[in-house]
């Protein structure tokens, strides 16, 4: 943690560099470091679905549309093995392998302006000022976008899911303990890939329920851990454990459940979350942008659970 | 995007702005198209007209109060749609992103705008007033520029014409005209 003389020192010299002909790259790289690495800290779609780099030689070019594009593999189902007597010959498959588009949009924080002699003011880092709040909607923004796709991709509560014929979407009965959170983890290997859950994402307050676990319940010395420090990310029932504060959007006693990233599909990033930063005269203007793009290309590795 | 359709030309449909736009001040305006319309697989090309309903989503056609918005992007356009079904209604994907939302410039800006969606079969002269067509039932037509039946003070207008109609460098028939907002009566209705 910086002191304050540190911070403003800092402060300072962001401004000269501002201000400076030719300097005000490094002051927007200073930025954008800071802010990158924020991003990667805070958002749950970036965990769950880390972002690939992508670049434009890997764009695959279409004749009707001059956007970005890039089209996936996907692994090809095959007939399954039988047993046969002596003598007979296998049937034939012809190998087709499906794909999929995954197409890109911008997210864009709201561009603020302020007068730098207002600025000076402040005891606080003032890249902390220009990021902390247009990171957190901007990571809202695209935690939203994941959560709609995956509650399409998990299918209606308690009926079978289109595309596995078994439910993703299950409520269970008994509040969270021990028998109900491990009978929640048998959601997604019944379906027909049996993938197993990776992931789990929760939020703050679902979380707290584990807190209650006994000994007998939880295990060992872990029970006392966690009432006496509180719940860390970590590794529990063979899962990472996500925890948010976005209630708004992970509801209380539920459960989201993910395979591993390479069975669900793909997130690209195009454009990195970058801070546009301009100084006219006295008034800083700046706004933060990225260019993502995702689809679930696999449904079997989505799973939610309502515990009630 | 099939190779068992016709495939789509990217100049076919779209808004050329030649004056007023782009800078930082642009008034520009993003929202989905209406629910109603979304689940309906409704078509909107680019260089459409909308306006915004009262849930704040966009619905083809001039409006009595509500400034006409001339849409940038269309509903098939790649930042904004990516169908996961085929037309068989089988999976492909489902989409993280995009998620549907269209942009467009705002009729009360100061733009000279050159679009590809009106009605051709009309004369348009520089001065006319221009409205967007609209049904009280949206319908694949609405949207479109034209300068028939527009009066002034009881017909929405969203435009002025300012060059006039004809092909444009891609070959595409379009109309340019300037952006002028000014409310219909409000005895107004499509």
């Amino acid at each position: 943690m910086p002191t304050e003389q540190e911070v403003q020192l800092l402060n300072e010299t962001l401004f000269e560099q501002l201000d400076t002909p030719g300097m005000q790259k490094q002051a927007i790289d200073a930025v954008n470091d800071f802010t990158r690495t924020k991003m990667r800290e805070d958002g749950f779609y970036r965990r769950i679905m880390p972002p690939l780099t992508i670049t434009n030689d890997e764009l695959d070019r279409q004749v009707d549309t001059d956007k970005p594009v890039k089209i996936v593999d996907k692994e090809p189902d095959s007939p399954a093995a039988v047993s046969i007597p002596f003598a007979t010959l296998p049937t034939n498959f012809y190998i087709r392998g499906p794909r999929y588009r995954v197409m890109f949009d911008r997210i864009v924080s709201p561009r603020a302006v302020k007068d730098v002699d207002e600025l000076r003011t402040y005891v606080i880092d003032i890249r902390q000022v220009l990021s902390d709040n247009m990171i957190k909607d901007m990571l809202a923004e695209e935690d939203s976008k994941f959560i709609q796709a995956m509650d399409v991709a998990v299918g209606p509560l308690n009926a079978a899911n289109p595309l596995s014929e078994v439910p993703q979407n299950v409520e269970i009965n008994g509040g969270i303990t021990r028998e109900t959170l491990v009978d929640s983890l048998k959601v997604m290997p019944k379906t027909p890939s049996h993938f197993e859950v990776e992931t789990c994402l929760v939020n703050n307050i679902t979380i707290k329920e584990l807190l209650k676990f006994g000994r007998e319940e939880m295990g060992g010395d872990f029970s006392q851990d966690i009432i006496k420090n509180g719940w860390a990310e970590t590794n529990f029932l063979n899962c990472r454990w996500i925890v948010t504060i976005k209630r708004d959007l992970v509801e209380d006693d539920v459960m989201y459940q993910f395979a591993s990233p390479k069975f669900i599909g793909k997130n690209y990033e195009l454009e990195p979350t970058t801070m546009y930063i301009r100084r006219e005269a006295y008034m800083l203007e700046y706004f933060a942008y990225n260019t993502q793009g995702g689809s679930f290309g696999h449904t079997n590795g989505l799973a939610k659970v309502k515990f009630v | 995007m099939s190779l068992s359709s016709p495939p789509g030309l990217l100049t076919e449909h779209g808004l050329d702005v030649k004056k007023g736009w782009f800078d930082m001040a642009s008034l520009d305006y993003s929202a989905k198209l209406a629910a109603s319309l979304r689940s309906a697989n409704f078509l909107l090309k680019r260089g459409r007209t909308v306006h915004v309903d009262t849930n704040g989503e966009f619905v083809p056609g001039a409006h009595k109060t509500c400034p006409a918005i001339f849409l940038l992007n269309g509903t098939d356009d790649a930042d904004v749609n990516n169908p996961g079904t085929t037309a068989a209604g089988n999976f492909m994907h489902i989409a993280v992103a995009p998620t549907g939302k269209l942009s467009g410039l705002v009729a009360t800006g100061g733009y000279e705008i050159s679009t590809t969606e009106f009605v051709t079969g009309q004369t348009y002269n520089p001065g006319d007033l221009l409205t967007a067509t609209r049904t009280a039932t949206p319908a694949a037509t609405d949207g479109r520029l034209t300068n028939e039946s527009v009066t002034q003070y009881v017909t929405p207008v969203v435009g002025v014409v300012s060059s006039g109609a004809g092909k444009n460098h891609h070959g595409i028939q379009a109309l340019s005209f300037w952006c002028v907002w000014l409310p219909g009566a409000t005895n107004w209705a499509p």
